[in-house]
């Protein structure tokens, strides 16, 4: 019976080798490998061989490839395609795409039927920023007079009729900054969120606008011209292939921009395979019979994170760097107060985490415990210890405070808050009180609590909102410089948070500050049993080269905080000390000794003759 | 299994002591057990701890005697399959081979089949590609390395250990007819007044060797027959009552075969195994990579072969890295020694009427490229994956190698039904592997009786599933790993003793003049 298969499956591949295959190609940015990963997934579901050229390279490449019959199909944008023939875009869809039908025909190159969205350039401002001064669209730009700050890729400025210049020249904006030149999406969009720049060019379907609640300006004068995606196809591989037509109709106006965008975002942001998001577009449409479906999941990588870190910031980094040392996973980020615990319990593998969740601290210790079963495998960035107070405050200094809030329990906020009592001999007179950031904020507002701890990355945007609606100021922990916390506390380094970091802060803050590392589960201690066969129950420690990966795509010069323990990979390689220095291990050589004396006995067992 | 009414074996045992109705090798053994069991329960990391020092320390600082060992032993095998005592029959002079030679190799090979084959196929090749010992991971290089890495571990040097436990038994037992007990050779051969306790404790340290060696096996098996049935049908296993129901499943399953004479009906049973698992061998190959893992099985037919002088007695005195050496290669070639006894019996009885000759090409020879095939066969789809697919897959293995086998059928179509095949595959070598336990263990202390009375057998089933629920029990396989190493380790003098016994035996034997 299992030969009848074999025979079978060996005469199938056979025979689906003999056509010729469909070849799919698109060019290097996500929303390009998504759809063409679409069309070769349906053109496979109808039996027809696809060859992937994904992608194939950028849009000459690609249009050259199609000329020369090196590629069937991939998908292009009406305004490029004017653009490739020296015509100038136009802003109107339906006139743009019906030109470029005709332009192509003679080509023998079809355009069919465009899939429903456009990916044109936008403008896009944060929502703060957009609320602050009132843009709604293009023209609301002229406000800002000569402030505005504008980012873009390096081909934005160079482009002749809808660049960087004309943009002004159209709408009469002046700015006395030159843009801000960033070819990779993710840095441009941070730079956003971190205020280096003011106004981004993005394009419409770009993810990030949806995740980090971004303001796409209105094009009130319709300057941008119009890019609306479609297949372009070679009109033979539309005789060769007839199933072609019909899949490439089925796909006609059923990808909205708002849809684009999410899939977009789930590959960009959540480190999702374009392959899986493809399948499950085609999954949800239903643009296949439900059976036919070949269920594929993709492993899931759970990364667990604390309740308040961004992923607009440190969290984002390290995700990115993760998405890219592991291809193909698809990652669930898990927010918690300890995310340090969830990797010990085996439910993630990767956790974002401070220094202090290293060590357990007793109130008889001198010194800090570390806890086991963790390691730091790369540095991120740092956390600062953040002190609110009601604006009104008369307290000068945190010694005065009475009653703190200072997060969920476990998390991060609440064990510095605990940490720096005791420091501060603060421990009879304090009361610590526990909620979520909302909560306490209010309690604070309130007059509740006196102060508010916060342990997060210097510039969190939480924080900033909390700072903006005017009701609370920050404290500086000036009195920590006079006690000496290192051997309690060795994580808790000084530092300052420089001026105008948030609104209206006119002095530096003295703080602590404390380490923020990605997390893996750590190898038990070296013996017999910590890989190989026996150590199947144990979580194995991330490998080395991934390791180093994940390093590397973070690409931080400062090395992890040496109190913490290291991952094999980040380890010193150190010359091992020995007792002696010519390395004499008494037990060692005794237990060989009796070996080798055991071992001549048998020999001589061996040659003795029998009686 | 057939059984050999060989009664003037029975016999000759009356000079072993026995206190009451049983012999003390079993008392002795039971008792052993279960003060290691009661200790493991009550405080496993204080035993653990204990049992894993004792046994780092020896591994560390014996390594280059455990090597050479086994290295010892596969060289020996050799010599004797193409030395002068190569036409020495294991029966009479005149006797035929009791099975015909092909089911004799098919027997071979169901033996060498086992569980370990599924869970470390996919597995192993992973882990070595991933880190290699002294060479950067994830490169074409490593990949290679990973290969001969793997087959060593499983290849000749395992064989040639069951080659030489079967065929000192299988000579003292067919040749000389004396009884199958690892003392034999010992008591033959030598003599002198503390004779007998040697002899006892030879006895009951095999014993014990096989019993945890089998116990920690059954215990790594539950784990992935749990994580199998998390992957196929998404049950949640990750709790102790899991744990302990599939192995009173596992058990049940094994006493009823044990207590009934269902020979034919455990043969019908293996026999399905062993077609299920080449079904899957097959598909792997043929609905996968198949041309990558054919290049890398002639690939690593050729590497293997030459890293193999090299390999045996490659340490690495100069990396310092004998963590690594003890964790992998030492503790498979002492976990081969510690089952050599169970294995070798089994090699022994089916091998009856061979010579020299024929036994060792076929014991060892055979399932060494079977093996290379296995690997080559699920480690390369795994590495294709890595390398040339999505990739990802060699932090999937690492972050739980119990799902290795399962993730990797979910690259392949029809992955339920292969999952669920490899469940059931499973499943049946656990059974059949903890049946053939306690009939072992049952002979070896019955005086070496062949059939071994069903009382015995369910004891000893008894007592090897108590001693993997409490490693279970405590969440993880550190005490029976820790005293399968700890018990193998003075196995391993045992066997050298035997091995000289032999020699000494095989020296008096007139061969005839061609």
């Amino acid at each position: 019976m299992k030969y009848v298969f074999v025979f079978l499956s060996v005469v199938g591949i056979f025979l689906s080798g003999c056509r010729d295959p469909l070849r799919v190609g698109s060019k290097e940015f996500t929303e390009q490998l998504i759809l063409a990963e679409i069309i070769a997934q349906l053109a496979e579901h109808q039996g027809v061989p696809v060859k992937r050229m994904i992608p194939y390279g950028d849009t000459l490449n690609c249009i050259e490839g199609l000329k020369e019959n090196d590629l069937d199909v991939y998908v292009e944008y009406s305004g490029t395609g004017l653009l490739i023939l020296g015509q100038p875009p136009l802003t109107q869809g339906d006139k743009s795409f019906a030109m470029v039908q005709d332009l192509y025909s003679p080509m023998k190159l079809e355009w069919k039927d465009r899939f429903g969205f456009a990916n044109n350039y936008i403008l896009v401002v944060k929502r703060d920023y957009a609320q602050a001064h009132n843009l709604k669209k293009i023209s609301d730009l002229v406000k800002l007079e000569d402030q505005v700050k504008f980012g873009c890729d390096k081909s934005f400025p160079t482009r002749p009729l809808d660049g960087y210049a004309a943009l002004l020249r159209r709408y009469g904006i002046t700015s006395e900054h030159s843009p801000v030149l960033e070819d990779d999406k993710s840095i441009l969009y941070h730079s956003l969120l971190d205020e280096k720049i003011n106004v981004a060019v993005g394009y419409s379907t770009d993810g990030q606008i949806e995740v980090f609640n971004l303001v796409a300006l209105q094009d009130d004068l319709g300057f941008f011209p119009v890019y609306e995606a479609a297949p372009l196809v070679r009109q033979e591989a539309l005789k060769k292939h007839p199933s072609l037509e019909s899949i490439l109709d089925s796909l006609a106006g059923r990808i909205d921009t708002e849809k684009m965008r999410e899939m977009n975002r789930q590959v960009e942001l959540d480190g999702e395979s374009y392959k899986t998001v493809a399948s499950q577009f085609i999954e949800e449409e239903k643009l296949v019979p439900a059976n036919s479906r070949k269920k594929k999941t993709s492993q899931e990588l759970v990364v667990a994170i604390e309740n308040l870190d961004e992923l607009g910031g440190m969290a984002g980094k390290a995700q990115r760097a993760i998405r890219k040392t592991f291809p193909g996973r698809r990652l669930n980020i898990v927010r918690t107060a300890k995310p340090g615990n969830l990797v010990i319990k085996k439910e993630a593998r990767i956790a974002l985490m401070g220094a202090e969740s290293f060590f357990t601290t007793d109130e008889n210790d001198f010194l800090a415990k570390r806890i086991s079963g963790l390691e730091a495998i790369a540095p991120v960035g740092y956390r600062m210890c953040h002190v609110l107070v009601h604006k009104d405050s008369s307290q000068e200094s945190f010694s005065q405070v009475t009653k703190i809030g200072a997060g969920l329990p476990q998390s991060s906020s609440h064990r510095i808050t605990k940490a720096l009592l005791r420091i501060l001999n603060m421990k009879e007179k304090a009361t610590l009180v526990t909620g979520s950031l909302t909560d306490l904020s209010t309690k604070l507002k309130n007059k509740k609590i006196e102060a508010l701890v916060l342990m997060v990355a210097p510039g969190n945007s939480k924080l900033t909102s909390l700072l903006r609606e005017g009701n609370f100021k920050l404290l500086s922990l000036e009195e920590i410089t006079q006690h000496n916390f290192q051997f309690k506390y060795p994580f808790l380094r000084l530092a300052r948070i420089p001026i105008n970091t948030y609104p209206q802060q006119m002095i530096p803050l003295e703080t602590v500050s404390c380490q923020v590392v990605l997390v893996g589960p750590a190898a038990p201690k070296d013996f017999v049993g910590d890989v190989g066969p026996v150590s199947i129950s144990y979580q194995q420690p991330l490998s080395e080269s991934s390791v180093r990966k994940i390093n590397q795509e973070l690409g931080g010069i400062e090395p992890v905080d040496p109190i913490l323990p290291v991952g094999k990979a980040l380890k010193q390689k150190s010359k091992r000390r020995s007792q002696s220095t010519i390395g004499t291990s008494y037990e060692a050589s005794f237990i060989n000794f009796v070996v080798i004396l055991s071992l001549i006995y048998l020999f001589y067992l061996f040659l003795k003759e029998d009686e | 299994m057939v059984s050999h009414p060989s009664t003037e074996v029975n016999s000759s045992l009356a000079e072993d002591s026995p206190v009451g109705d049983f012999p003390l090798v079993f008392l002795v053994s039971v008792l052993f057990c279960g003060v290691t069991a009661v200790w493991g329960m009550v405080n496993p990391l204080q035993m653990s701890g204990v049992a894993l020092a004792a046994t780092s320390f020896l591994l560390k600082n014996l390594d280059w005697f455990f090597l050479l060992m086994c290295t010892f032993l596969l060289i020996l095998s050799v010599s004797l399959a193409f030395g002068k005592y190569s036409h020495l029959k294991l029966g009479g002079d005149d006797e035929e081979p009791e099975f015909s030679t092909i089911s004799w190799l098919a027997m071979l090979f169901s033996a060498g089949m086992g569980c370990g084959l599924l869970f470390w196929g996919v597995a192993e090749p992973m882990f070595h590609f991933m880190d290699p010992p002294n060479m950067e991971g994830r490169t074409p290089e490593a990949a290679r390395f990973a290969m001969v890495l793997t087959n060593f571990h499983w290849g000749f040097h395992a064989w040639g250990i069951y080659a030489l436990s079967a065929l000192v038994l299988a000579y003292f037992g067919f040749r000389k007819k004396k009884p199958y007990l690892c003392s034999t050779p010992i008591r033959e051969t030598f003599s002198g007044k503390y004779i007998d306790s040697i002899c006892h404790a030879t006895d009951v340290i095999a014993v014990l060797s096989v019993v945890f060696g089998v116990a920690g096996s059954l215990a790594m098996g539950v784990l992935q027959v749990c994580s199998g049935l998390n992957a196929v049908f998404h049950v949640s296993t990750d709790s102790i009552p899991v744990y302990m129901g599939v192995l009173g499943l596992i058990t049940v399953a094994f006493m009823i075969s044990a207590s009934t004479s269902l020979d034919k009906g455990i043969k019908i049973l293996s026999n399905l195994n062993m077609m299920v698992a080449s079904f899957l061998l097959l598909f792997v190959i043929f609905a996968g990579p198949a041309r990558f893992i054919l290049e890398i099985f002639v690939n690593t037919l050729g590497d293997y072969a030459a890293s193999l002088p090299k390999l045996s007695f490659h340490l690495y005195p100069y990396e310092g890295l004998q963590g690594w050496s003890a964790s992998w290669t030492l503790t498979y070639l002492i976990w081969w020694v510690a089952w050599g006894p169970f294995v070798g019996i089994f090699i022994a009885r089916i091998s009856r009427g061979r010579t020299i000759r024929q036994f060792m090409i076929g014991v060892i020879f055979l399932p060494t490229i079977f093996s290379i095939l296995w690997f080559s066969a699920f480690g390369g789809a795994g590495l294709y994956i890595e390398i040339f697919g999505g990739g990802g897959f060699g932090e999937l293995v690492r972050e739980d190698v119990t799902k290795a086998l399962f993730a990797l059928f979910e690259y392949y179509p029809m992955s339920m039904v292969l999952s669920s095949l490899a469940l059931f595959s499973i499943f049946v070598f656990l059974v059949t592997s903890a049946d053939s336990a306690t009939f072992v263990l049952g002979m070896m202390t019955s005086h070496g009786a062949l059939n071994p009375s069903t009382k015995r057998k369910l004891t000893w089933g008894v007592i090897i599933s108590l001693l993997a629920a409490s490693t279970l029990f405590v969440g993880g396989v550190e005490v029976p790993k820790a005293i399968a190493i700890s018990g193998a380790i003075p196995f391993s003098v045992i066997l050298l003793l035997q091995i000289v016994a032999f020699f000494r035996t095989l020296r008096k034997e007139d061969i005839p003049s061609k």
